[in-house]
């Protein structure tokens, strides 16, 4: 296994590390992994990393890299949209750059909550992606989560204090921290978009086949709490065979114990291996 | 801007340097990480301290130890003794560029590593401990009231989802600011978040050194883990570094 610093993109801002096994095979997909909110390319409990290790070690390429104005990579040039369906051109330049160093043609792009978002949106509008590893993305109450989570509100009226608290939390970077943007130098992070524009998201994606590995931690229990939930969320969506739940509720976000980060790699490597 | 990999025993340690906005730099500053969980909420705020010594003619060194960040070994195979000696490495990577001043900058675990390397570059300028650990204890107290429940019998700690090995664990038990012997024309700043703590922690420190103390108000916990490890950017601390630093001159004594 070998890494290597890369320097691309517009002016060459974007910086990135890309892990490349000591065989290389270019019929073999590539795997991009994505930030994750402001966190910089290494990952929440350096993930990133001993994912990108774990896969090259395995005979994979891995690339991660920062988006503009995180991490080392330069700011400006990557404005994020108000539409978070809206492809981010950094994940382009990164299949374009990552396509030309090892002559993949294949690519699975892996993220963790807005890393998840940006690895659909970016999967709509380029076909060499044909395989998306999301932690926490979209997740949207059913009926059935509901129904799951009465009993737990019944009995604890500690959780009524939580669901209050939850509600009440400032969104964005800025207002935790009142620092300006010209100096917090970071963009914002939109909203979901309504169900049915990610439904339809999806939809486009299973048309083409992409596999997915749908990691839900139990972290996101405020929104998704039971295994199968994906499949209702998007019901209308014919996904056949191409999606593997991977529902984690032992696992916090960032999967601060060892134990489900081992777990975590694993999947993601068996998961790529299917591709 | 740009990044390389420096050769560091059987390993590479990632570094990451920013050059003056305008014209070659004349002086140059080192940064050192924090641990752990503290590494990535303050990655920002080292990113933005770098962003704004290059408009003072700075040239700004980051590096990652090894077995933390891009840098390669495993983190449960790290050794305190490594993350110190990356240090030199990088110090002595930096000498070569005969810049006519090196500061070293220490964030809190970063500021005990910086602390053990600048004692044994006497021809340094100037140290800034931020918001320090003074000693082992201090970290062991901190791990323990964010991560309860460690015995010293377990072989590997979980700091906040960070191993921490038992030979990291007793050799950062036996670091000490009180034991660093400073050459006696070397500068320390110390900016702490508590009056109380600077008092404190000034006391420690040898009476040849000579010693400027800032306190800051807190602005969070660097320790507090939210479900997306916010970032920390303490923006009124950051800008006493950067005064820090510019404003340094070197007093004869």
């Amino acid at each position: 296994m070998a890494e290597e610093i890369l320097s691309f993109g517009e002016n060459g801002q974007l910086i990135g590390i890309l892990s490349s096994p000591d065989s290389p095979d270019p019929t073999k997909p590539a795997v991009i992994i994505l930030n994750s909110g402001a966190l910089h390319r290494v990952g929440a409990c350096r993930m990133a990393v001993l994912l990108a290790r774990l896969l090259s070690e395995h005979g994979y390429h891995a690339l991660r890299f920062d988006f503009s104005g995180i991490g080392d990579s330069g700011f400006g040039g990557g404005d994020i949209s108000d539409n978070p369906l809206e492809a981010r051109p950094e994940v382009k330049h990164a299949i374009d750059v990552l396509s030309a160093k090892t002559g993949c043609t294949r690519f699975v792009l892996h993220g963790l909550c807005s890393g998840a978002r940006d690895a659909l949106a970016a999967s709509l509008i380029d076909e060499r992606v044909v395989g998306l590893s999301m932690i926490d993305g979209y997740a949207f109450r059913t009926t059935r989560y509901h129904l799951k989570k009465l009993p737990a509100f019944l009995i604890n009226p500690l959780a009524w204090i939580h669901f209050i608290r939850v509600r009440l939390s400032p969104k964005d970077l800025q207002s935790q921290t009142n620092i300006p943007n010209e100096i917090l130098e970071l963009p914002f992070w939109p909203d979901y978009p309504p169900k049915p524009e990610v439904e339809n998201a999806f939809r486009m994606i299973a048309e083409r086949k992409v596999r997915i590995l749908a990691t839900y931690t139990g972290s996101w229990s405020d929104e998704y709490n039971h295994e199968e939930q994906f499949f209702d969320m998007f019901s209308g969506v014919d996904f056949g065979e191409t999606v593997k739940i991977n529902f984690m509720p032992q696992a916090s976000h960032v999967m601060t114990d060892f134990a489900s980060q081992n777990t975590f790699r694993n999947a993601v490597l068996a998961f790529v291996k299917t591709l | 801007m740009g990044c390389f990999f420096l050769p560091f025993n059987d390993k590479q340690i990632f570094v990451h340097y920013n050059l003056p906005v305008k014209g070659k730099a004349q002086r140059a500053a080192i940064l050192f990480y924090p641990f752990g969980q503290e590494y990535m909420r303050s990655h920002k705020a080292f990113r933005q301290l770098a962003n704004l010594l290059i408009r003072k003619n700075f040239d700004v060194y980051r590096f990652d130890y090894p077995g933390t960040g891009d840098s390669t070994g495993s983190a449960e195979d790290s050794l305190f003794s490594e993350y110190v000696e990356s240090g030199h490495a990088l110090i002595n990577f930096v000498k070569q560029k005969s810049y006519e001043q090196v500061h070293l900058v220490g964030l809190r675990l970063g500021a005990l590593i910086a602390a053990q390397c600048f004692s044994r570059h006497p021809e340094l300028d100037h140290l800034v401990l931020w918001d320090p650990l003074m000693d082992g204890e201090a970290f062991f107290d901190d791990c323990q009231k964010h991560s309860p429940n460690h015995s010293a019998e377990e072989t590997i700690w979980n700091i906040h989802g960070y191993p921490l090995n038992a030979t990291f664990r007793a050799q950062i038990l036996e670091s000490s600011i009180d034991r660093i012997e400073f050459a006696p024309d070397q500068q320390i700043s110390l900016l702490t978040s508590s009056e109380q703590n600077g008092t404190r922690e000034i006391q420690r420190l040898k009476k040849n050194v000579q010693l400027n103390l800032k306190v800051v108000p807190p602005e969070n916990d660097w320790n507090y883990v939210d479900m997306a490890g916010s970032i920390l950017i303490p923006t009124d601390l950051i800008r006493e570094i950067v005064n820090s630093l510019t404003n340094f001159t070197l007093e004869v004594g």
